[in-house]
């Protein structure tokens, strides 16, 4: 049910990085095989350790590519799994530490910082007919800052989910409604704009399925973020609050044991909010995805182009047209090789200062890809090597005087260590 | 020494069981699946087996109980002997069920089918016991005990993976774009 990349165990610095920008789904990731854990009465307790040692080319998404450096990352974590038919639960968690070496530029050590994630579930009769879920996904990053040696942002990501499921005529059909609380919050630093980014939003979502065939459904999703910015920037101007709804209509199904699809189309809407001083379009567009999956024994093929639009600072939103492909491979049993490539196009609305809205409108153009090969030595132990490039192309320039444009791209090398006994 | 014992033990108290004129059992597919059944789905199944055969008894049992007070010696016989025999395939189970998971530890696959067997044997000779014992009592004319119906699904034609099964969205947590002195 409702949770998370995490429950997968997918990991990892570069994933992150990727996620971060491209809002790569984490559906199918390499992942992670896991032990039998330990057991705990009913459950099963696992704990976890992952290693990065990631080579950055530009950690700090410079134009010009400015600094490269090497970063440590470590997670220790920890699975609880206690499935029932009563009360299941599932708790996870990865706290740990990025180091970064500082080799380039002696002062980017300073990008060094705490970071973790968890989630919990809680299923009240999970698999009846009607369950419930109470949900929470925490997590606390600190990534680099662009243009910046050592500045970060440090912020701390919280969604709590009530979450209602109702599957009458034997699962036939297929009710989802959730309600979740969303902050995202960044730490104040001086000299810096960050208390302004913060934000909260209620979210709301709802989801109903007809499986008119085993494998196959017709689907309505609807869901609203209100998503508001309580601080205002040093200049007095705030960023522009947002009441997204969007609302798609689709068939998912299996076409052959092999092929699955998944095609939805509906419409989006940012309905902002009148504002003095703003005069912003909204984002009013027609949303949709289409994907096909191949999944054969050890081979697993996706591709797809997904259009959506997110909130987000300075901006108010932006739109994305995400095109994706995704190869995973078996090996022999014991190794996995995953590849990626995406390309996302980004148009954002107006900015809320107006200095941002003399620069005129602003696309950009996402190209990210990635090659991962691990082995499995284990059930529980993997090693693994992973290639990925990220690049940004923009003809926007930012407005400080000589900040110059947003292009960058950039070079990973992880080398790979995971433990999840 | 033992291992081998108690498999030979559950071999024949099983044979009964097949020779025995009742609906197709999941016991000959269980053998030949065995071996493509991932370790954690064989713990699984061999607990809700285990399960199963507990349930069994508690059920024997209280025939036991029904037939001790009916004071009817041939019952009380006929029901205890069956109840002997279920005891004795629980044991073998458990010891089987613990041999899996130090098996499915180690990674040896082999002895953790092996062990997986047993236990299915053990199942399906319960299941055979029960209604032996109902009918010690009488019972099985009678009884309307829950029906179970259970579906072997061709993996190759039908996969495991459900497409229409999909989590809500989750919100992203986007990094704020770039665009000096704001982010």
């Amino acid at each position: 049910m409702g949770t998370t990349a995490m429950k997968q165990t997918c990991s990892g610095a570069m994933h992150r990085f990727i996620t971060a920008i491209l809002l790569v789904v984490a559906g199918s990731g390499l992942c992670a095989a896991r032990g039998l854990g330990i057991k705990a009465g009913e459950g099963r307790l696992h704990p976890a350790l992952d290693l990065d040692l990631v080579y950055d080319s530009n950690p700090s998404y410079a134009e010009n590519n400015g600094f490269f450096d090497l970063a440590l990352r470590i997670r220790p974590g920890l699975t609880l799994s206690f499935p029932s038919e009563k009360v299941s639960l599932e708790f996870n968690t990865r706290v740990g530490y990025d180091y970064y070496f500082g080799i380039d530029k002696s002062r980017s050590s300073d990008l060094s910082t705490f970071a973790g994630e968890a989630s919990l579930e809680v299923g009240f009769n999970p698999k009846g007919q009607v369950s419930f879920f109470i949900e929470d996904n925490f997590s606390r990053t600190s990534d680099p800052r662009y243009n910046s040696l050592s500045g970060k942002y440090d912020r701390t990501d919280n969604e709590a989910k009530a979450h209602l499921q109702i599957k009458p005529g034997g699962g036939a059909l297929m009710f989802d409604l959730a309600y979740g609380f969303f902050i995202d919050f960044f730490d104040s630093q001086a000299g810096t704009e960050s208390k302004a980014l913060s934000s909260y939003a209620h979210r709301a979502y709802f989801s109903g399925k007809w499986k008119f065939l085993p494998k196959t459904a017709l689907s309505v999703d609807f869901d609203a973020d209100i998503r508001r910015y309580p601080n205002s920037y040093s200049g007095g101007d705030r960023n522009m609050d947002v009441n997204a709804i969007r609302a798609t209509v689709g068939l998912l199904g299996q076409i052959t044991p092999s092929i699955a699809i998944a095609i939805r189309a509906g419409y989006g809407d940012s309905l902002l909010p009148e504002r003095t001083g703003y005069s912003g379009s909204n984002y009013r567009s027609a949303i949709g995805q289409a994907e096909i999956t191949y999944r054969a024994t050890t081979t697993f093929i996706q591709a797809g182009y997904s259009r959506n639009f997110q909130p987000v600072v300075l901006f108010a939103w932006f739109g994305q047209d995400h095109v994706y492909a995704r190869l995973r491979q078996q090996i022999a049993g014991k190794f996995s090789l995953s590849l990626d490539v995406a390309y996302d196009y980004l148009s954002y609305g107006d900015g809320v200062t107006s200095d941002l809205q003399n620069q005129g409108g602003r696309s950009d153009h996402v190209l990210g890809g990635g090659l991962d090969f691990n082995y499995h030595i284990l059930d529980w132990l993997e090693i693994g090597l992973a290639y990925a490039i990220q690049a940004r192309f923009s003809g926007w320039q930012q407005p400080l005087a000589g900040s110059g444009g947003v292009d960058y791209y950039k070079h990973m090398v992880t080398l790979h260590i995971g433990i999840d006994y | 020494m033992m291992k081998a014992t108690s498999f030979i033990l559950a071999v024949l108290l099983s044979t009964t069981a097949f020779a025995q004129d009742k609906p197709k059992d999941d016991t000959a597919a269980d053998f030949s699946k065995a071996a493509s059944l991932s370790g954690s789905e064989k713990q699984d199944r061999a607990k809700s087996y285990l399960d199963e055969m507990r349930e069994v008894l508690g059920h024997v049992l209280k025939l036991l109980k029904e037939a001790r007070e009916e004071k009817d010696v041939i019952k009380v016989n006929c029901v205890n002997e069956k109840l002997t025999s279920i005891k004795g395939l629980i044991r073998i189970s458990e010891q089987a069920e613990m041999t899996l998971q130090e098996a499915l530890a180690k990674g040896e696959n082999d002895t953790a089918s092996h062990e997986f067997h047993k236990i299915s044997i053990s199942h399906q000779k319960i299941r055979v016991l029960r209604s032996e014992a109902e009918q010690c009592v009488g019972e099985l004319a009678f009884a309307v005990g829950k029906t179970t119906v259970e579906v072997e699904v061709d993996k190759d034609k039908v996969p495991e993976q459900d497409p229409t099964e999909v989590n809500l969205p989750e919100t992203p947590v986007i990094r704020p774009p770039a665009a000096s002195p704001y982010q």
